[in-house]
């Protein structure tokens, strides 16, 4: 081998010193921001994908009231959005105004960002004091408050009308009638749900559509009781909520390629009438585009009157702790906030099917639908409880449902054996 | 150049090398020093022509490779600015974490199949499509093809081929095979082996082209020799051809390693590591850890046992690659 000289130590020197130069200058720090104007200027927004037409609308009519200024959107969905708002903001390059989730139990949701520092406080912004006691805590971390949820978000049984009449059967209102439902559907040679298990979180939807009435209601305390150490998930409510997943499948409740299919697969599945119905997420209307829809709870026992529906918040906007427009930012966060603009936000999200607004007294101009306006009279009713994930300490629990699901709904593994996880999960997340 | 054995073994490595020349002059002591210093010239000016490109892999690999490799010792989740080293805490719980193991285990399975596979198939392809059979430039093009495609495209064309009701079972029902129609991705024993048979499909073509270079530097008048000899096909294969093929074995065998050990784009589209954990390979479980569980330091850790795992058997192909050519 050749030794290199004076001469070529000197170019080998140089070319790490240049490489060193290059990287001192990422600090991840990003510019200092300026307070800027809040009706003037650029302002960047980090959304997602699924609910672009909504923000759209709201987008539309901001310009229009403020015609200095300007927004730049950037789209991204599901897991690229998880990767690209945080790596943006760890690197500093991050939109002035973000979309989060509410509560916690994600790496994206406003809790874990707002306890790292980076989303700023809204808690002086005239439109905190119109959330509601049951919607508030969702948005704020240590007393302050981080975002602004624009929809609420529905888990129910969903039926296909048509399917439903063609099939002569009628909506269950007990547990006994669920089962009784999916083996008149067999018998009639359909299928009463349709999953798509390859999708992930498509096996967590009956266990959340049962949460309110099994898990929530018994026991609000729950997962604080676990973290004490005071009780588990395998004696509580979960246990019976799992069982009665995997009962379904035992009764043919599901599409014999519930195992093999998507949630893309199960929405057509259901949309073209192949199966009567879908325990689903309001958030999938525009990938089940079929208007023509009924919402139900999912009954949990034999008495109809426990029966309830899931719906907590959704979609919120939050703004970045080092937004270069920060007055620009809050300003559009307080204009999204308003109750016109939370109700043309919501209608131009799949037509206000499946959501509701946060802001709007009473049904918004397009919750005309069979499926809002059972949402709306059970919230009505009182009937109603949240998303449990949205108050675990970390994804690692919904995590372990999922995946444990997957596998034991048909029977890879033990429904025992999901709930050790997720208890597992849950302890080493609050250590 | 034959050795002039009964084995008929090819020294291809010494039809290969180059001939080494070598200048004298006539003055002892001057002489060594002026080619010496014409050498030393041209090196500088080769590396300072290699500076920019110096600076830039260091910029964009080295530096944040090492910068990475550090969060590997810490707590770090990302998003905070305060971490705390604990040392190799990372490393210890892979141990005991059922998604790690599982995820080790399963890259190696994945790799072995598709090296093995790949290698297998395309030194098959090469052999057949090297022979004197009609429009084989056409056959060439059709099953090279699938390497251009976008592996993500491939992988969502399959995951319809292969749903429940999908193309494969109703081609197995049709002919009456519907005892073999399975649930492809979705039954935890199948998945990862489904995925496997979709990485062979989309790239045996290209270790194909591989092997087709390579066989045409097997000497005609060797093949004809050992024919002349008495040696049958088979005969000729293992003793002429595969000697020949060597270098064209370590490259395949080398890019069909490196490329299953970071299988991504497959595994994510088809199945996410579904179900349950049952196909998860390193490359998702570190994406998986890093981005939806948001544990950073975890998945660098991930990621060093991931490279760990590449240079270790890298060096054992390439070890038994040499030891090979030294017999």
């Amino acid at each position: 081998m050749t030794r290199i000289g004076g001469a070529g130590r000197t170019v080998l020197a140089a070319t790490v010193v240049a490489a060193l130069a290059l990287t001192a200058g990422c600090s991840g720090q990003g510019n200092a921001a300026s307070t800027g104007d809040a009706d003037s200027g650029t302002l960047t927004v980090l959304w997602r994908e699924g609910q672009a037409d909504g923000l759209k609308a709201v987008i539309a009519e901001f310009e229009k009231q403020n015609p200095d200024a300007t927004v730049d959107v950037t789209y991204a969905e599901g897991d690229a959005y998880l990767a690209a708002i945080r790596t943006q903001l760890q690197a500093g390059t991050a939109p002035d105004v973000l979309h989060v989730w509410p509560g916690n139990g994600n790496v994206a949701a406003t809790i874990p960002l707002a306890e790292n520092g980076s989303l700023m406080d809204l808690s002086d912004e005239p439109w905190v004091d119109s959330l509601s006691e049951e919607i508030a805590p969702y948005t704020q971390y240590d007393g302050k408050t981080y975002s602004f949820p624009s929809t609420l978000s529905i888990i129910g049984a969903v039926y296909n009308n048509a399917a439903l009449a063609a099939s002569g059967l009628e909506i269950p209102e007990t547990w006994s009638d669920v089962i009784q439902f999916c083996e008149d559907a067999r018998e009639q040679g359909t299928v009463a749900f349709s999953v798509g298990l390859t999708s992930t979180h498509e096996s967590q939807f009956i266990s959340y559509a049962l949460y309110p009435q099994l898990v929530q209601g018994p026991d609000p305390d729950l997962d604080e009781r676990i973290a004490a150490g005071e009780t588990t998930f395998a004696d509580s409510g979960w246990k019976e909520a799992l069982d009665k997943n995997v009962e379904m499948a035992e009764a043919g409740c599901f599409n014999d390629s519930a195992q093999g299919a998507d949630m893309f697969e199960a929405s057509r599945i259901m949309s073209e009438g192949e199966s009567i119905g879908m325990v689903t997420i309001g958030q999938y209307m525009p990938i089940i585009n079929n208007p023509d829809l009924t919402l139900a709870p999912l009954p949990g026992s034999d008495d109809p009157t426990e029966s309830r529906i899931a719906v907590a918040p959704s979609t919120s906007a939050a703004v970045n702790a080092k937004a270069k427009n920060p007055a620009l930012a809050k300003a559009f966060v307080a204009f999204l906030a308003t109750p016109e603009m939370n109700e043309l936000f919501e209608c131009n999200t799949a037509g206000g099917i499946g959501s509701l607004p946060t802001v709007v007294e009473g049904a918004g101009k397009c919750d005309d639908s069979p499926f809002d306006v059972t949402a709306i009279q059970f919230l009505e009713e009182g009937r109603t409880g949240g998303f449990p994930d949205q108050t675990w300490p970390s994804p690692d629990v919904q995590m372990a449902l999922q995946l444990g699901m997957q596998e034991a709904v048909f029977g890879g593994r033990t429904v025992d054996s999901v709930l050790q996880d997720m208890n597992d999960a849950l302890l080493e997340s609050t250590e | 150049m034959l050795k002039g054995n009964s084995t008929l073994m090819v020294d291809t490595n010494a039809a290969l090398s180059p001939p080494k020349v070598e200048v004298r002059s006539a003055d002892p002591e001057e002489s060594p020093r002026k080619p010496r210093q014409r050498r030393a010239q041209g090196n500088l000016w080769a590396l300072w022509f290699l500076l920019p490109a110096g600076v830039f892999l260091l910029f964009s690999v080295a530096v944040p490779s090492v910068q990475g490799a550090v969060y590997a010792f810490t707590d770090w989740n990302g998003l905070s600015a305060d971490w705390n080293f604990i040392g190799l805490e990372n490393f210890a719980d892979m141990l005991s974490d059922p998604l790690a193991r599982t995820a080790i285990f399963n890259s190696l399975l994945l790799t072995l199949i598709t090296t093995v596979g790949q290698n297998v198939i395309g030194l098959l392809l090469a052999l057949a499509l090297s022979s004197r059979i009609r429009a084989r430039g056409f056959l060439r093009v059709l099953i090279f093809a699938p390497c251009v495609v976008t592996p993500v495209v491939v992988a969502f064309l399959w995951q319809y081929i292969l749903l429940p009701d999908g193309p494969l079972n109703g081609v197995l029902n049709a002919i009456g095979m519907g005892w073999a129609t399975q649930t492809w991705l979705g039954d935890p024993q199948l998945a990862l082996i489904s995925i496997s048979f979709v990485i062979l499909w989309q790239m045996s073509g290209a270790v194909m082209v591989i092997y087709i270079a390579g066989l045409q530097n097997v000497p005609d008048e060797l093949l004809e020799a050992a024919a002349l000899d008495g040696a049958g096909p088979v005969r000729r294969f293992f003793a002429v051809t595969l000697p020949a093929l060597r270098p064209a074995v370590v490259i395949a065998t080398l890019l069909c390693i490196v490329g299953g050990l970071k299988t991504f784009d497959q595994v994510w589209v088809m199945t996410r590591g579904g179900p349950g954990v049952s196909s998860q390979v390193l490359s998702t479980a570190i994406y998986q850890t890093a981005f939806l569980r948001g544990d950073f330091s975890y998945a660098t850790a991930l990621a060093l046992v991931l490279a760990l795992i590449t240079i270790i058997a890298a060096a054992i192909q390439q070890r038994v690659a040499r030891a090979g050519t030294e017999d």
